[in-house]
């Protein structure tokens, strides 16, 4: 009985002053960054207020963007940027479930680590080695025998001829999305093999056992499963897509205005920040790309928010 | 207590088999030797089951018996590396080796009389996915799909028939019935079945299994994660399926087994030690590995 008792000497004496201390490092941690993200926020809408001033709305219905003249509407990078970033998504979603759903379902066990592995190093190359590669390599060769016979064999006048005008150089819209998508292609496949990898066997061999092809199991059972994770891959992919830079400024052929065409040239709102912001003397200029950067951080914050959103709609 | 050594059983460990009679079978086990990749799990096991009876699987974990019942349905195909050798015959075909067998159960679960109007076309890889729709399987945790309750027990049945509405409607309902499930999710049918307890999770994946209809259902101690008036539960099920299905079910529970089976197999490291009727097996085991097991002296 007595062994049960706590006596009072045996009690361990406690820091209270380390307990404090702890919580208010956690505190000023979450502070912090909350105060990182407000500052950001502030000093965008500060530095891009004379833009919204001066042009109004026309800064975002307008494609005019000339330094010369200090007129700045944004219409053609924002239109860019979510044109590339929807076309790599269309793109690199089927090849990435197809990529996830072989290596998890398909891929004999002995190899499908190492290629599993291989997928996350892909997803880890720094972005200006695709640059280089899609200005360098993928361009030409997709000018010299994609774009040139499309063009030539386009009608004057047909949708043909007006979706694929320009000049066939390969820095286009098109290429620059093609190249996000082989860039976010094993970054997305790497997080959905992860998701399938988490469906448990039992609930497979079930569907196997009633009778399921390979094909059914994944179609009606698995993807459903990790539904939840798979908006949540469009969701990270998409936002990686929209604010990639040195790859996309490299190949997209930074002109301003609309693009008229997929090959045509373009900018995005960080192609266009990348390449101009050295170069902005003037005040107005600078605003405009700031405010630019204030629209791409909206941009997205919206994917985001979407996603919670349907998310929260997705609950079982 | 637990003081009795346990060798592993040598070549002449005794072991007792009172088979049901041959023409009464419906699947069975031969000579079955079972392998993960090199690892040998099963060494030489019959398992004879008797049409319409529960056949229950006991003995210590590690002995073989979920790996007997995964050889069953050959859900172990999924998993390279593993294999079986021997015979596993349902109706007289034996589906482990020969192709021609696996076509035939096919071409006959395809015009059988259950369920059946109009077979949907062959379907890629259609032997074993059709042999699995004949032999169900229900596994120790509930597994139900991330679909509605009533879509859960439609599933298995749309990948093989075309059915309307109403024809479906009558064999969700009839199979949730079947699975004393049906008076408790009626006005919820079109709610996701992972909202269900593990309990009704459970007989939902029963309702799941048996609305195709298939001729043997495997369970693989699917009481183990329920409390006991969920089993109870579970178990009059049971008792009222076998007489339209053909059991075998495996448990650690000797007092469920008991209960609810016809016969029951004592397996130990691999190996049959024992099977026969329930009651001989646990009220005068021959084997004295089976006595010491159902008695409590070890496991």
């Amino acid at each position: 009985m007595t062994a049960l008792a706590v006596s009072e000497t045996s009690i361990k004496p406690r820091n209270a002053w380390g307990e404090t201390l702890f919580r208010a490092a956690c505190f000023s941690a979450a502070t912090l960054l909350m105060a990182a993200l407000a500052g950001v926020v502030i000093s965008l809408v500060i530095g891009g207020w004379p833009a919204f001033k001066t042009f109004g709305f026309g800064f975002f219905t307008s494609s005019e963007w000339n330094p010369v003249t200090e007129v700045y509407g944004a219409a053609g990078p924002i239109v860019g940027t979510l044109i590339t970033a929807f076309l790599s998504l269309v793109v690199a979603l089927p090849l990435a479930l197809g990529v996830a759903v072989f290596l998890v379902e398909f891929c004999p066990k002995p190899i499908a680590n190492p290629i599993g592995v291989a997928v996350e190093l892909l997803a880890g190359i720094p972005s200006i080695v695709y640059g280089m590669w899609g200005l360098f390599v993928f361009a030409p060769w997709f000018a010299q025998h994609v774009q040139l016979p499309l063009v030539m064999n386009a009608e004057p006048g047909s949708w043909m001829d007006k979706l694929f005008s320009g000049v066939p150089n390969g820095a286009n819209i098109f290429t620059a999305s093609m190249i996000l998508a082989i860039m976010i292609l094993p970054y997305m496949s790497a997080v959905f093999r992860e998701l399938f990898m988490t469906v448990p066997a039992q609930v497979r061999e079930a569907a196997y056992g009633l009778g399921c092809t390979p094909f059914e199991v994944i179609r009606s059972i698995i993807v459903p499963y990790v539904s939840k994770g798979v908006i949540g891959v469009i969701m990270l992919g998409l936002g990686r897509a929209l604010g990639e830079t040195m790859a996309v400024t490299f190949i997209i052929g930074n002109a301003h205005g609309f693009p008229h065409s997929i090959f045509d040239s373009g900018s995005t709102i960080a192609s266009t920040i990348a390449n101009e912001f050295t170069e902005a003397t003037g005040e107005m200029h600078t605003a405009a790309l700031v405010a630019l950067g204030l629209v791409l951080f909206l941009i997205t914050f919206a994917v985001l928010a979407v996603a919670r959103l349907l998310l929260r709609g997705q609950k079982h | 207590m637990n003081d009795v050594s346990i060798a592993a059983p040598t070549q002449a460990e005794e072991q007792y088999m009172v088979a049901p009679a041959r023409e009464n079978l419906v699947i069975e086990a031969r000579k079955l030797d079972f392998f993960y990749g090199k690892n040998q799990s099963l060494y030489g096991v019959d398992l004879p089951v008797e049409r319409n009876k529960i056949t229950a699987l006991i003995g210590p974990s590690g002995c073989g018996k979920s790996t007997l019942l995964r050889a069953l349905n050959r859900i172990y195909d999924l998993y390279p590396g593993q294999h079986a050798v021997g015979r596993i015959v349902l109706d007289g075909n034996d589906m482990l080796t020969d192709r021609k067998s696996l076509q035939r159960l096919r071409d006959r679960n395809s015009t059988g009389a259950t369920v059946d109007e109009e077979p949907q076309a062959s379907r890629a890889g259609s032997d074993l996915t059709q042999l699995r729709a004949r032999v169900g399987m229900v596994f120790q945790k509930p597994t139900p799909f991330p679909m509605s309750i009533y879509d859960n027990v439609a599933f298995g049945v749309k990948l093989y028939h075309r059915k309307s509405k109403s024809e479906m409607d009558a064999i969700v309902e009839r199979s949730l019935r079947r699975a004393a499930l049906w008076d408790e999710v009626k006005d919820k049918l079109n709610k996701s079945g992972l909202g269900l307890s593990g309990g009704q999770q459970q007989r939902l994946c029963v309702a799941r299994g048996i609305a195709v209809e298939p001729e043997v259902l495997l369970l693989d101690e699917p009481a183990s994660a329920l409390d006991p008036i969920s089993t109870a539960k579970l178990e009059e099920t049971l008792m009222e399926l076998k007489r339209d299905f053909t059991i075998v079910i495996v448990t650690h529970n000797l007092q469920q087994a008991a209960r609810i089976s016809d016969y029951t197999g004592f397996m130990f490291l691999g190996k049959m030690i024992e099977f026969g009727p329930t009651e001989d097996l646990f009220s005068n085991p021959r084997a004295q590995r089976t006595r010491d097991y159902v008695t409590g002296r070890f496991g």
